[in-house]
């Protein structure tokens, strides 16, 4: 092993100084890494501020970071904004539960039945392109101001992407599976447990991770309807109050969000998905 | 293509390019309801092209609706206006939060033409027992000062009910269908419901708000044009005057406008004084939505109402 060490760093110690740095230089490369993923942000932040301070845009128009930040500061102290966070948060997850099972159960079902596809893709095609926002009157009509319309409109706008990237995921089952599975004679639940359900994995996290970005953009769309709290509440009360410092923090707010819910279901496919599916650049 | 075609198309090209250049503009932004019904009567008669016309021949008037205060400011921010008919209440914060606007004369006061409404057969009879219900207001506007003020009459504030935040359009129909158990809302909603027995009035401003409305127009617009604010304050004066002596026949006039049938239009009429001439007690009146504003924290940055005001232009060019 020192042989191989020594021809490797050279002649010298055994424990040489490249040992021993090398834990310093992984967190040098990490921290570097770091640096790169947040310049754009940084320079955006710092190009606003600029402006601002320059002269060249007007405060109503587009308030400043500092004002923001104060914002966002006063906002979070007061408890205000977690407060609307854990509101948003929880219709969101409420939305987005009912579309993934929904969502789950039928794409499947249409995956593996072609006479089910057949029977229900012209109805699909024709709802799924009428916008979340589209169904708020009705959502108003049938369930009222309460928490049940906001809910199913979140519900509405995850559960397309769902269903339409588990349905994918199942038909892009190679070919040479179902062959082999023919060939090899396997029952045909086994096949779907353990060739099909498997190889859709990918593509139904896919459909997971858009659909529960979609709720979040939903929320939005969901609390103009009558609602007194909520992320999406906060934008519209500043909005009316000419507030557009608030509208901003309500704003990065889902966004933030958005990012973190993206970041936990990532997690979670790298538990589920343990073998390599995609390129990710060079 | 024919040559007289041809020629026909020559001479409508000739004539384009022979007309005078691009008239100077004036434009307004109203809202569809009694509070401004002069300027409205100033359209019908073209009482407001009359005298911007004796000022400067050729000036277009271009109109845009709203349905509240809050859109005004949007647009007034986005540098699209020069005139605006709204609350005292949208106004200041507009003023506040940077748009830059001098108000010119008063569009309205009232006290009665802004209410607390409740359903007809509500059991509630006055402001305390408002408490731990269900109470809507569009946020951002007037009657959401009268609300505040109502409610401390009984001893309560915003965190005592359960505030709903609804355009003003549907607070009445959202106390009809039971969604909510009341609301503040002005003009011609109050009417309107009442006709149909379907809602009764808690308390309107008497004693409470004035009601003041307001006429704002651009800081820039008022130092390069003075003399086209003149004439428009002059033209809404003579159509208040108008609206006094002549209330039925303004009201089929504006009916369309203000979006109320004729004759509750004339009833509603009562309500309203039209003199756009602002008194000592109007800029105490907006004083106090000031400090009301301030206090619960509406308006983050103070308006200096005197400095805001300018009550010269509409003494010179007003009824009185």
């Amino acid at each position: 092993m020192s042989g191989l060490v020594a021809a490797v760093s050279g002649p010298g110690p055994v424990t040489g100084w490249r040992e021993r740095l090398r834990p310093l230089r992984s967190l040098a490369a990490a921290a570097r890494r770091g640096a790169f993923y947040l310049a754009l942000p940084a320079a955006l932040i710092i190009l606003w501020q600029g402006l601002f301070e320059l002269g060249l845009i007007r405060p109503i128009l587009l308030p400043p970071p500092s004002t923001v930040a104060r914002t966002f500061w006063t906002l979070t102290a007061s408890g205000e904004l977690p407060l609307h966070i854990a509101v948003s948060l929880l219709r969101v997850l409420e939305g987005f539960a009912i579309a993934a099972a929904l969502g789950l159960i039928l794409g499947i079902g249409i995956g593996l039945s072609r006479s089910l596809d057949q029977a229900t893709d012209l109805t699909i095609q024709l709802i799924k392109p009428i916008p979340p926002i589209a169904w708020i009157p009705l959502a108003i009509l049938w369930f009222g101001i309460g928490e049940a319309g906001k809910v199913y409109i979140i519900a509405l706008g995850a559960f397309f992407p769902v269903l339409v990237n588990t349905i994918d995921g199942i038909r892009q089952t190679d070919h040479r599976y179902v062959e082999l599975a023919r060939i090899l004679e396997v029952t045909r639940s086994r096949f779907i447990a353990q060739v099909v359900l498997p190889g859709a994995l990918p593509s139904i996290m896919t459909g997971l991770r858009v659909g529960l970005m979609v709720a979040w953009i939903c929320v939005v769309a969901a609390e103009l309807i009558a609602a007194s709290r909520g992320v999406g509440y906060l934008i519209m009360d500043a909005r009316q109050l000419s507030q557009t410092d608030q509208v901003l923090v309500g704003m990065i707010t889902i966004g933030a969000m958005g990012k973190l819910l993206d970041v936990l279901l990532k997690a979670a496919e790298h538990r589920l998905i343990t073998w390599k599916t995609t390129y990710s650049g060079n | 293509m024919s040559a007289f075609k041809i020629a026909s198309w020559a001479v409508a090209a000739a004539l384009g390019l022979a007309s005078p250049a691009l008239a100077d503009e004036i434009r307004l932004a109203t809202q569809p309801i009694p509070h401004y019904a002069p300027i409205f009567v100033a359209k019908q008669k073209k009482w407001l092209d009359e005298e911007l016309a004796k000022v400067k021949p050729g000036i277009e008037v271009k109109w845009s609706s709203f349905a509240a205060g809050p859109p005004i400011n949007e647009s007034f921010a986005a540098g699209q206006q020069d005139f605006g008919f709204l609350g005292d209440t949208p106004a200041l914060i507009g003023k506040s939060v940077g748009i830059d606007t001098k108000v010119v004369g008063l569009t309205s006061s009232g006290p009665k033409s802004l209410a607390v409404i409740i359903g007809a057969g509500s059991a509630i009879k006055d402001a305390r027992e408002l408490k731990g219900k269900k109470v809507a207001v569009t946020k951002g506007s007037y009657a959401q000062h009268l609300l505040a003020l109502v409610l401390e009459k009984g001893g309560l504030g915003f965190s005592d009910i359960e505030l709903v935040n609804l355009p003003n359009a549907e607070i009445a129909p959202a106390i009809i269908s039971g969604t909510i158990d009341a609301g503040a809302v002005w003009e011609p909603v109050i009417s309107r419901f009442e006709a149909q027995k379907e809602i009764r009035v808690l308390a309107d401003g008497t004693g409470l708000k004035k009601g003041v409305l307001v006429i704002i127009a651009t800081a820039d617009f008022v130092k390069t044009k003075p003399e086209q604010t003149r004439a428009l304050l002059k033209a809404y004066a003579r159509a208040a005057a108008y609206i006094k002596a002549n209330p039925k026949e303004a009201a089929e006039l504006v009916s369309a406008d203000t979006k109320l049938a004729p004759d509750l239009l004339a009833q509603v009429f009562a309500k309203f004084d039209y003199n756009p001439v602002i008194g000592p007690d109007d800029v105490e009146e907006i004083r106090r939505a000031e400090v009301y504003l301030r206090t619960i924290g509406i308006l983050k940055t103070p308006v200096d109402v005197n400095s805001w005001l300018d009550r010269t232009l509409v003494a010179e060019g007003g009824a009185k």
